[in-house]
């Protein structure tokens, strides 16, 4: 598949950071790391950042991705199948929370842009309560219904967790402008790298693991008394 | 091919409840699984039972099941004699384990193995597929040690799979999948490990409700052990629970602390009277 003109410039647009989907409202346990003041550092902010994209959200939300990007004419059953694993996958409260709530924003806002008859019906799911809609199967069947070549659409939707990341430690920790322009640069390597781990892999591989960002969202929720996120 | 046929370890047990006391009710084993008495863990009926392999651990190659059944009012508290130690792979062959377990409604399951030490070079995968039925109870402990520390050896083995399938009557509750590939990776990271050396999980799948406790358990926990212990809430009840430690001991200590927190205050069940290695 290749990737038009006009493909090229619908990506620019969905992994755009001002793409209301809400994503800049959440932290991913970042804001934990940063009032507890291991975060506090563009090195140490870099590697929370790299960390979590390589071990939970490549491996786990970057596949169902791909299984909805790729899915066939019974994509409906596979999107579902992975609806509901996702929603177990997810057992932190808040992640999960936050995964359904920008699914379903991605959901509402592209498909009043584009015709997408795939991402169509899985919002009527998720509207109808028969599924959850979680962000990485909107965004995988967003990518198909604009035809959009999975590499580069997986580069951006991964450089975009990264540039939201980047503007979470920007503002709390804080960084200047440039240093946080410098650090997703330098996340690039690290981008390339998660989007070649998973293509590779099969569906059933599908794996997740960041301890110390799960604690950081439990801690986040129940223990912090300032919280300027909602994750 | 069954499923029994398909490993070389193999156990089954079938327990019920007889005369308001939990008894098994069929056992089938090969070796080297075997059991280690069944034994009161309390005065209301519930049981003791240890897992027992006297090779000392799961070699190369070595594929073993257990399957544990429970009926309504049963309850079981089911260890491991030892820590699971796996041995190296020299030739390549993963080491394998399967567990099933099934609980019924109105039956409680806490399945708290010792802690699985997989050394240099080892290559191992587990599968733990839990089923309960709505009223019924299941708690399942995983502990993970770095190695052999005494030895220098710390996340010197090659691979470490698990994967955890929790249903609640016909839906899925619960799905957990790692791979850790310590010679590719480092966990030791933020993020990760955050330097800590042992890492555990508690699972809870029951029907009752257990969030009005969650946010003061955290508190509490969090006063006490910092940022080492959290529960959160799965999206069809049930709980999970996350520990780090530095030491086998000292993450072995915080679990029993939660357990015994979602033991009591949760799930108002009396204290267990049972021997365990850290106290």
């Amino acid at each position: 598949m290749i990737l038009t003109d006009q493909a090229f410039l619908r990506l620019l647009q969905i992994t755009d950071t001002a793409f209301p989907t809400g994503a800049f409202a959440h932290s991913f346990g970042l804001e934990t790391y940063v009032a507890r003041g291991a975060v506090d550092t563009p090195a140490t902010l870099e590697a929370f950042i790299a960390n979590t994209l390589l071990h939970a959200v490549a491996p786990s939300d970057g596949l169902a991705c791909i299984a909805a990007a790729q899915a066939g004419p019974d994509w409906e059953g596979i999107v579902q199948r992975l609806d509901h694993r996702l929603t177990a996958m997810k057992t932190v409260t808040e992640f999960r929370q936050a995964s359904q709530s920008l699914g379903t924003r991605f959901l509402r806002t592209s498909t009043r842009l584009f015709a997408l008859p795939c991402a169509t019906r899985y919002l009527a799911a998720i509207d109808a309560k028969n599924l959850h809609g979680h962000m990485s199967l909107a965004y995988g069947l967003i990518c198909h219904d604009l035809a959009l070549p999975l590499p580069p659409a997986l580069s951006a939707w991964f450089r975009h967790y990264c540039a939201c990341m980047v503007s979470v430690g920007v503002r709390l920790i804080p960084l200047g402008q440039t240093a946080g322009q410098m650090l997703l640069a330098r996340l690039g390597t690290t981008i390339v790298t998660a989007v070649e781990r998973t293509l590779g892999q099969d569906i059933d591989d599908m794996t997740s693991f960041a301890p110390g960002q799960e604690l950081a969202g439990i801690i986040h929720r129940d223990v912090l008394t300032t919280r300027l996120y909602i994750s | 091919m069954s499923w029994a046929a398909r490993h070389h370890g193999y156990l089954a047990l079938d327990l019920v409840c007889s005369d308001g006391r939990t008894a098994i009710a069929r056992q089938r084993s090969r070796p080297p699984l075997q059991t280690f008495g069944l034994q009161g863990a309390d005065c209301h009926g519930s049981a003791y039972l240890q897992i027992v392999n006297p090779c000392g651990g799961l070699f190369e190659g070595d594929s073993t099941a257990v399957e544990v059944s429970l009926q309504g009012g049963a309850h079981l508290y089911l260890t491991t004699q030892a820590a699971t130690k796996v041995y190296p792979a020299e030739h390549g062959q993963v080491t394998r384990q399967h567990i099933r377990l099934r609980v019924a409604s109105g039956a409680i399951l806490e399945y708290f193995p010792l802690p699985l030490i997989p050394f240099v070079r080892a290559l191992y995968a587990q599968e733990i597929e839990i089923q309960v039925k709505s009223g019924g109870v299941c708690l399942v402990a995983e502990v993970l040690a770095p190695g052999r520390i005494a030895r220098g050896e710390r996340f010197a083995y090659q691979m470490v799979r698990s994967r955890v399938e929790g249903w609640m009557d016909d839906r899925l509750a619960l799905f957990e999948q790692l791979r850790l590939q310590p010679q590719q990776d480092s966990y030791a990271g933020v993020g990760m490990l955050d330097g800590q050396s042992y890492v555990a999980t508690l699972y809870v799948l029951t029907s009752q409700d257990l969030d009005p406790w969650i946010r003061g358990w955290n508190r509490r926990l969090a006063e006490q052990h910092g940022e080492c212990v959290g529960i959160t809430t799965l999206a069809y009840g049930g709980l999970v629970v996350r520990l780090r430690g530095q030491t086998g001991q000292e993450v072995l200590r915080r679990l029993d602390v939660v357990h015994r927190l979602i033991r009591q205050e949760g799930l108002g069940l009396p204290p267990l009277r049972v021997y365990r290695p850290f106290e």
